[in-house]
């Protein structure tokens, strides 16, 4: 018999690393242990999950409705951003109605070049019904759509935990709490068990550990932390709203209910009585929470078999990135690889590459929020309007393009796969679109419609 | 009025009218002259005589229809490649265009069959035995694939095999239709600004012809981007030691099949490639170990048809240029790096190239970029190429000379690093950027005999039996596929026959892959 896959932190990360490999395990006879520790760190009260999300709920068989009761979620078709008076949309799905379209985005790019006036969401049919506060599914038959408009979730993160718990003791996973655990190491340097409060022990085949806090001798940064809870309600607002500030951004994820900003710094030089001045204005909000935590720098999560994909996920972790992204990304691609024994050193070389590729492309979506030609990204689209390829899905081309279009980046060059199209011609296929994308959208719910019809549906 | 921008293409093989093709279709007259500078006394090499499926999105691209495309250039089509004696001497497997088997259970198809291979099933065939695309090529049966992906035709892809110099006159007689000048001369000298970019070229006549880009398409001899510029060149024969090849074209095969034949030798390789009107034929062999008159003996020897003409020997580095856009010039072809024929990937090289410059077509001066892109993008697709041929050497337990220096040499660590983690678990990390894909290197693991030591974990709660009649109807229904398919010589003289025509999948295992 297989040692037990033991899964140890706390609260959603912990919750939703082990519903995944329990669900992926459980029909191979496989035994799955979620080892809860107190939590040290106090989780954001809310999340915003990419589409990932839906996704991983399909694979899971978790319905979506569920999670939107139960977390008192909203949907999320990408974010706004506003920089002082200009404002733009950040989509998750693709730009037009055909994700293969060649060179639709740098007609668009073409466009902004010679009308300065025109913006590029009028192409995005997520940003378009966004904005009207519109939400649908695609229908099945319409896979092309089902990109488009690629959505994620807004949650109440311990709602969403508590919802994923109750998945896993339905699985079949086996909880247990400990205040503290120290890990037994054999001779390999591989974790043998795990030494539980008043002398416990579980034995370890692999250990995922979800923990994000750092420990003492390993190398971390400090970041500030502020959060602050708004009342209004914003259901008629399918995305989150991304603002500038003077120190970085400022993001505001609306639930059915309520709505929450978060904002953090690094900059240990700023004047926090300022930055929390700063808020009061942007938002009008006064009781603004402030905390401080340590960001772990883990590159390397796979030793032997205990993989810290907490600490890795926690490397990103901030207002513009989930760091539950990453975690989802890091458990789905250890199950792919899934070995057969403790130690497979070069299995663990590839995917820690693998990782480092993901956590750069991230790494280098946040640069360009702050600099956007200190990035290689951010060089190639002012010259060429083009975004690079990628090895991974951790920013969808989506948001690339929309953001690096929004900060304002305008290519040099002009597309010469393009050159021997006419500017009318090249007007009129954009016009084209962009009045398909009214079209679909005047027939949209709204998401608040979209919504109270799939809480029904849950209550039926 | 703004001067035009002056492109000047100095080579005429299918490099350089691949390149004066796609470069003309996109930019237009008014902004852009585009020069073709070709000698008749110089020769081409002609390289690229089987192609991989992204050939056809080439030729869609350009607008070239496929029924005068073949017609022209005398191609058949390709399903696969087949390797006989690689690995071992007795070993016989394909390279197909397209995937083996579904995932089953959540779990990798190959997992299962190897398992199953572990559990001595007696039902279990060939792993080639599950993919459409081997038992096409095969049963000598031709289809086109289709996009919808619901539908098994789906998962496979195809190419072909073509007449290099025929098609460079297809594509000449198609560049010169939309505005390419066609230079006869031959360069004696290049002449560069202060800055190293190069001003103009000087062809034995006279002639000065200036240009603001120019593109190396001059072959081995790398006149511009090498004799001018000094890019360097990585020499990769440590890993990839043949250095001399030799080629005879041979009478047609009246049933030409769909696939290229790779036949390993004493000392290196022999193709064999099926066209309409001949049959090419070659030896890649490593002149340490093989002499010049033993290699013609043995391709003479070899040949299945009458030989139409005496070898002709060609000698080479395997490697690639360090840079492949210096200054104002683009090395696009075998100027630009040169690796062995035997994943046929020569003419997709020189179309990733062209795609890739357009793509990052630069203004006038060139900006570092545009440059630094395509160098990236350029030293990416040879690698991730190099790594795969490399493999194919590497695997083997053939007893002669030049195969133990190739079983026991040491590999580069990207390769070694993907060797030995198929070895742990039996799993493969696919990557978004390159050629191949997990399909292709388990073609060759598999086919070469690379097993993992161990499985993944989660088999053993399967039951084979079970597995092993979903892996039987599952071949069944691909057989009964095959079945009603048009044989392959039939399709080639009534193309209708094929099936519709479809989009071409970017992929080189079709729309599913």
């Amino acid at each position: 018999m297989q040692q037990p896959v033991v899964l140890i932190g706390n609260g959603l990360w912990l919750q939703m690393a082990t519903a995944i490999v329990a669900k992926h395990l459980h029909p191979f006879g496989y035994k799955c242990i979620a080892l809860e520790l107190a939590a040290t760190i106090k989780e954001d009260p809310a999340v915003a999950c990419g589409p990932e999300l839906a996704t991983l709920c399909q694979m899971l068989d978790l319905p979506l409705q569920l999670v939107l009761t139960r977390a008192k979620g909203t949907f999320s078709l990408g974010s706004r951003y506003q920089s002082g008076e200009k404002n733009w949309f950040v989509p998750f799905g693709h730009y037009g109605l055909n994700g293969s379209a060649a060179e639709f985005e740098q007609a668009i790019v073409q466009l902004l070049k010679q009308d300065p006036n025109s913006k590029a969401e009028l192409f995005s049919i997520a940003a378009q019904a966004a904005l009207q506060g519109k939400f649908a599914l695609a229908p099945a038959n319409r896979p092309d759509l089902a990109e488009a408009l690629s959505y994620g979730l807004h949650l109440h993160t311990a709602e969403f935990a508590a919802c994923l718990k109750q998945f896993n003791q339905q699985l079949g996973v086996t909880f247990v709490r400990s205040q503290t655990v120290q890990m037994s190491y054999n001779s390999q340097g591989q974790v043998s068990d795990l030494q539980l409060d008043q002398g416990a022990a579980i034995p370890v085949g692999y250990c995922l550990d979800c923990r994000a806090e750092p420990t003492a001798k390993e190398a971390s940064r400090t970041v500030q932390l502020f959060s602050a809870q708004d009342t209004t309600e914003l259901v008629q607002q399918p995305f989150s709203t991304v603002v500038q500030t003077s120190w970085g951004w400022l993001l505001r994820i609306p639930l059915q209910h309520a709505s929450y900003w978060f904002s953090q710094s690094t900059d240990p030089t700023l004047d926090l009585s300022h930055i929390r001045q700063e808020l009061q204005q942007l938002t009008g909000l006064s009781d603004w929470q402030q905390s401080t935590r340590q960001q772990p720098t883990e590159s390397e999560p796979w030793q032997h078999n205990h993989l810290r994909l907490g600490q890795a996920a926690a490397t990103l972790d901030c207002p513009l990135y989930n760091g539950l992204s990453a975690l989802q990304y890091l458990v789905i691609r250890w199950l792919d690889l899934l070995p057969n024994q403790n130690s497979c050193p070069a299995t663990a070389l590839m995917y820690n590459q693998h990782w480092q590729q993901y956590q750069s492309e991230v790494q280098d979506f946040l640069l360009l929020h702050q600099h956007p030609l200190a990035t290689k990204t951010g060089r190639a689209f002012a010259r060429l309007g083009r975004v690079l390829s990628t090895e991974t899905d951790a920013i969808k081309a989506g948001q690339w393009f929309g953001l690096m279009q929004g900060l304002g980046l305008k290519a040099e060059l002009p597309s010469m796969l393009l050159a021997n199209r006419t500017e009318t011609e090249i007007h009129q296929g954009l016009r084209q679109v962009q009045q398909q994308i009214a079209r679909l959208v005047a027939t949209m719910p709204s998401q608040a419609d979209t919504l109270n019809r799939c809480l029904q549906q849950l209550s039926h | 009025m703004e001067a035009k921008q002056r492109i000047v293409i100095l080579g005429g093989g299918t490099a350089g009218w691949m390149t004066a093709a796609a470069l003309s279709r996109y930019l237009p007259n008014q902004f852009y002259s585009i020069q073709l500078i070709e000698s008749a006394q110089i020769g081409t090499v002609g390289v690229g005589e089987a192609t991989i499926p992204h050939i056809r999105q080439f030729n869609q691209w350009i607008g070239l229809n496929e029924a005068d495309f073949l017609q022209a250039t005398g191609a058949s089509y390709k399903l696969a490649i087949r390797f006989r004696g690689w690995g071992k001497e007795n070993s016989d497997y394909y390279h197909p265009f397209g995937l083996s088997g579904e995932d089953l259970y959540g779990l990798p198809f190959h997992q299962h069959w190897l398992w199953l291979q572990q559990q001595k099933t007696t039902a279990l065939q060939d792993y080639g035995q599950y993919s459409l695309a081997v038992l096409m090529a095969q049963q000598a049966k031709f289809s086109r694939p289709v996009a919808d992906l619901n539908n098994p035709l789906s998962a496979f892809n195809y190419a072909y095999h073509l007449d290099a110099t025929l098609y460079a006159a297809l594509l000449r007689q198609h560049s010169i239709a939309q505005g390419v000048e066609w230079l006869d001369g031959k360069v004696t000298a290049v002449t560069q600004k202060n800055n190293g970019d190069i001003a103009q070229l000087i062809l034995e006549d006279g002639r000065q012809i200036d240009g603001d880009l120019f593109i190396d398409c001059s072959g081995f001899s790398a006149l511009l981007i090498e004799k001018t510029l000094r890019a360097g060149y990585e020499n990769w024969q440590q890993w990839l030691p043949c250095d001399k090849a030799m080629a005879v074209p041979s009478e047609k095969d009246p049933t030409p099949p769909s696939y290229t034949s790779s036949k390993a030798m004493a000392a290196g390789w022999q193709w064999r490639i099926p066209l309409q009107h001949r049959t090419g034929n070659g030896l890649v062999y490593c002149s340490s170990y093989l002499t010049d008159s033993a290699a013609e003996q043995a391709l003479m020897t070899g040949l299945e048809e009458q030989a139409l003409a005496p070898a002709r020997a060609l000698q080479f580095v395997t490697g690639r240029r360090r840079q492949s856009w210096v200054n104002n010039c683009v090395a696009i072809g075998l100027s630009s790096g040169f690796l062995e024929p035997l994943e046929s990937t020569s003419l997709y090289l020189v179309q990733i190239a062209i795609e890739s410059l357009l793509q990052y077509f630069p203004s006038n001066p060139v900006g570092a970029i545009e440059r630094e892109l395509f160098n990236q993008k350029m030293q990416l697709e040879y690698l991730r190429v190099r790594d795969l041929l490399i493999l194919h050497y590497k695997l083997n337990t053939r007893p002669e000379p030049f195969w133990r220096y190739c079983a026991q040499m040491a590999v580069p660590d990207s390769l070694a690093q993907r060797l030995e983690m198929f070895t742990e678990t039996g799993h493969l990390l696919e990557y978004r950027q390159g050629l191949f894909q997990p399909a292709s290197w388990l073609a060759l693991y598999l086919g070469q005999g690379l097993h993992p030591k161990q499985l993944d974990q989660r088999l053993s709660a399967l039951d084979p039996v079970q597995v092993q009649s979903w892996f039987n109807r599952y071949q069944q229904q691909l057989q009964l596929l095959v079945k009603a398919m048009p044989g392959h010589a039939e399709v080639l003289h009534n193309t209708e026959l094929a099936g519709a025509l479809v989009e071409p999948a970017v992929s080189l295992y079709g729309h599913r892959g």
